[in-house]
């Protein structure tokens, strides 16, 4: 099975009258795909469920052949450390961490072990290597975006995971954003997955998802 | 990049905060160490002193200022009694030893005590060089009498009336010096030993042993019956006074110690406080920090790393509280000693550490760990999901 990311009769309830269902939907390795839908339908449920943030209710989920439902919760912690990197559309980072530990925290976190390498060459690459001992509370918007992207990428991830990437941009912006996960995640040899009601973006995907 | 390095990265972004704490938890421990260190010099000074000697005798007053004068060699003596009288009670049944004092007389403020070798060999005394004395006006010099004067063996001084410096100088009859004692901590340390002798015929007794004074005597029993029955009898038969050095030092101790333990109270609500510091500063910007915790959990951190980050946190501090307060308590009672090294001679290693203040450190570690629970804790019940979703705008 070639596929990255595979979801079978998906469900989730945040309480029992409110079950929340999801189109099965699959993914192969590289193809870069869109889940969309307008607020409140579900979306990032299914982006923290795919990133093993939640379990789910019903249904299975398999990222990579391996089935979510299956591991503990500690075993979650480490699934999503070493495969998933997530970009939020509000990009946080640990305040009293400088720009380039705030990439060397996220490796240690989910792998375990640091790659300064892998760390400069993603903030040389994304434009932010002049920062590096920097706090991240000193960059500009577009610059933490970079970073969030820098450090999702840092472990090289199977998937990246972002959420509304694109949504509090004007269109050249939000096209530069959308080419640099792109190109970046082709880089890093991660899959691409978007979860946006930003419908600009659907024209680029072949794979999408409407919920 | 690991756990104790973020957490130290979290304390040092709050400068301030850490600083208020940290200053906390050190007055709490140097000064609940201080006390650990004094009150202990105190107990062993004193408790050293009296040990071998059961009972004092001495004129009749205060048996506090009997013991002080006959024992620590530290007030004036309550006056003098009579030797046939004192050896009359030595021939009793009940005494095992005794250790006659005569003293009145000094040298630059230091008591000469007119003795037998007696007294040394209560103290268990060694010599660092030379002998005792043999003849009358040979002395031995306690270390600090010899440091202080610089007087070796052969060298020759003149005693002075009473205890004061600028006394009357005894200028016919020169002391010589014939040995000088190692360091002991005991009261021999600031003494001049010599035969009682050189006492008396510095104030030119002649005559009969029957006129003959001493100013004290020191007594051990044959046992416990002794305590019971011997200090009662010297206080009802004989012009003498006798007095308990156990208890009068229990007694005199016992005005200390309603100080220290009000201190020792102190110390531990200074202690808590700094542990509040924590827990309030933790519950602070764990509202703050719960995105920030939400993340690093979203970057597969565990449960248990997120709970071992906000314990680390209170640890470091605690550390640091208790090496910087243990450094502060020892530095200064190291300092303290270089000035007044006649007093008490507070000996501590500079790195030792003595049995109370590894409770303080215990202590401290617990009250830092118990307010870093609560806020640890919530960490462990934080649904990330919601925290990272409700984040947005």
């Amino acid at each position: 099975m070639n596929h990255i990311l595979k979801t079978l009769d998906l469900k989730f309830s945040y309480s029992d009258n409110e079950v929340l269902n999801f189109p099965n939907f699959s993914v192969a390795k590289g193809e870069h795909s869109l889940i969309s839908g307008n607020s409140g339908v579900g979306k990032t449920t299914l982006l923290h469920l795919i990133g093993g943030l939640l379990t789910v209710s019903d249904g299975e989920i398999w990222v990579s052949g391996l089935s979510l439902s299956s591991l503990s919760k500690r075993e979650l912690d480490e699934f999503r450390g070493k495969n998933i990197g997530f970009v939020f559309q509000q990009p946080s980072f640990i305040r009293s961490l400088n720009v380039q530990q705030n990439i060397e925290a996220a490796q240690y976190f989910g792998k375990g072990t640091i790659n300064k390498e892998k760390a400069i060459h993603l903030l040389k690459k994304l434009g932010l290597e002049k920062y590096r001992k920097r706090g991240t509370y000193e960059l500009s918007g577009g610059e933490r975006q970079r970073l969030a992207i820098a450090r999702a990428l840092s472990i090289s991830p199977e998937i990246l995971l972002a959420d509304e990437p694109t949504s509090s941009l004007d269109d050249s912006n939000a096209f530069n954003v959308y080419e640099l996960l792109v190109t970046e995640a082709d880089a890093n040899g991660a899959t691409l997955i978007v979860v946006t009601h930003d419908n600009r973006l659907k024209a680029q995907f072949k794979n999408c998802l409407e919920l | 990049m690991n756990l104790v390095k973020i957490s130290i990265k979290n304390i040092t972004d709050k400068p301030y905060q850490a600083v208020l704490t940290l200053i906390m938890l050190i007055m709490g421990v140097a000064l609940a160490s201080l006390l650990v260190l004094v009150g202990g010099a105190l107990d062993d000074s004193f408790k050293k002193n009296i040990k071998g000697i059961d009972m004092v005798v001495g004129a009749k007053g205060s048996p506090l200022q009997l013991i002080l004068s006959a024992v620590y060699q530290i007030d004036s003596p309550t006056g003098n009694i009579s030797l046939a009288e004192a050896d009359q009670l030595a021939k009793n049944r009940l005494v095992d030893k005794t250790i006659q004092l005569s003293y009145g007389d000094s040298y630059k403020g230091r008591r000469i005590i007119g003795t037998s070798s007696d007294y040394l060999e209560l103290y268990e005394a060694q010599f660092e060089e030379g002998t005792i004395f043999k003849e009358s006006f040979e002395a031995v010099l306690g270390a600090l009498v010899a440091e202080e004067n610089d007087l070796k063996i052969g060298d020759e001084f003149f005693s002075a009336h009473g205890d004061d410096e600028t006394a009357e100088i005894h200028g016919d009859h020169p002391f010589r010096v014939t040995g000088v004692l190692k360091r002991s901590g005991s009261v021999l340390d600031k003494l001049i030993i010599t035969k009682p002798e050189s006492v008396w015929e510095v104030h030119s007794y002649e005559g009969d042993t029957s006129e003959k004074d001493i100013t004290a005597m020191l007594v051990t029993f044959k046992n416990k019956m002794g305590m019971i029955s011997l200090p009662r009898m010297v206080n009802k038969n004989t012009s003498m006074q006798a007095a308990l050095p156990a208890i009068e030092i229990n007694r005199l101790l016992g005005l200390f110690s309603v100080g220290i333990s009000t201190l020792r109270i102190v110390s531990l609500v200074v202690l808590i406080l700094g542990a509040v510091s924590i827990f309030v500063s933790m519950i602070n910007s764990l509202k703050e920090r719960s995105y920030e915790l939400a993340l690093i959990r979203s970057m597969g951190a565990t449960k248990t790393q997120v709970f071992s980050m906000t314990v680390i946190e209170a640890m470091v501090l605690g550390v640091l509280g208790i090496v910087v307060g243990l450094a502060v308590s020892h530095g200064g009672i190291y300092v303290l000693n270089q000035i007044v090294t006649d007093q008490f001679g507070v000996s501590i290693g500079l790195f030792q550490l003595l049995k109370g203040e590894w409770i303080i450190i215990v202590v401290t570690l617990c009250l830092c760990f118990l307010a870093a629970l609560l806020p640890a804790l919530r960490t462990l019940s934080m649904d990330v999901s919601k925290v990272l979703s409700s984040h947005v705008k």
